[in-house]
């Protein structure tokens, strides 16, 4: 599964990063529990203040990510 | 209602923007524009070599229009425009340009004020300051809230 990361969680983590969600977990909460592992200097803001987008939609953490190729992580928007 | 919006990858110039959105008009008698340009300094008065707008290859230009779109059918605009920079962003270049024309002055002047106030929050961007001193990745502020907020009532 592809996750993209932007703005300072690009920074952070880089754009673009493959990972696999182990066995039986399949939603938004567990993918953000492996990315925290895998990244603990960014666990705020993997945890709480970046939402999760599929499909070029907001999906909340209980959304399954059964058969989704890609995921991305936004932090607070800031345009203007 | 004509609605145009552009996700600009190089500077523009918003005086020519303004043209030619005059161009497309039909006689409307109030243009209200507003245009936003990078500052060269931070809230603390650092100096700022510049800024770096990160965006989404998609959602950005649909949240653009989707502003765009909102702010001209709330109010009794009959155009709009919006244009707003990518990328790598000089000190003192233009960031936003938006436009808004109708019959009257009071629905162009809330039309541009509505489209600024939710570009702040839900443009799909995401602003980084870059200084000697390093780099800062900007969030909306309490009054960003705050004048999003106001236009849910």
């Amino acid at each position: 599964m592809k996750i993209r990361f932007y703005g300072r969680l690009g920074d952070r983590l880089g754009q673009e990063v493959e990972v696999d969600l182990p066995p039986g977990a399949e939603t938004v909460v567990e993918l953000r529990e492996l990315l925290i592992g895998m990244f603990p200097h960014a666990s705020s803001d993997l945890r709480q203040r970046s939402r999760a987008c599929v499909a070029d939609a907001f999906v909340l953490d209980d959304h399954s990510l059964a058969g989704t190729e890609t995921v991305e992580f936004m932090p607070p928007l800031s345009g203007g | 209602m004509r609605c145009t919006v552009r996700l600009a990858a190089q500077p523009f110039d918003a005086a020519a923007e303004y043209r030619a959105f005059e161009a497309r008009l039909a006689g409307e008698g109030a243009i209200v524009t507003f245009t936003g340009a990078a500052r060269p300094r931070t809230h603390d008065g650092e100096e700022i070599s510049g800024l770096f707008l990160d965006h989404h290859p998609r959602m950005t230009e649909a949240s653009l229009r989707e502003i765009a779109e909102n702010a001209g059918g709330r109010f009794d605009v009959s155009a709009i425009t919006v244009v707003h920079r990518c990328g790598e962003v000089g000190a003192g270049d233009t960031i936003v340009f938006v436009a808004a024309a109708a019959i009257h002055r009071r629905a162009a002047f809330e039309a541009a004020e509505y489209a600024m106030d939710r570009l702040k929050t839900d443009a799909v961007f995401w602003k980084r300051e870059d200084s000697v001193d390093g780099s800062r990745w900007i969030e909306p502020t309490l009054a960003d809230e705050a004048d999003r907020t106001r236009w849910s009532k």
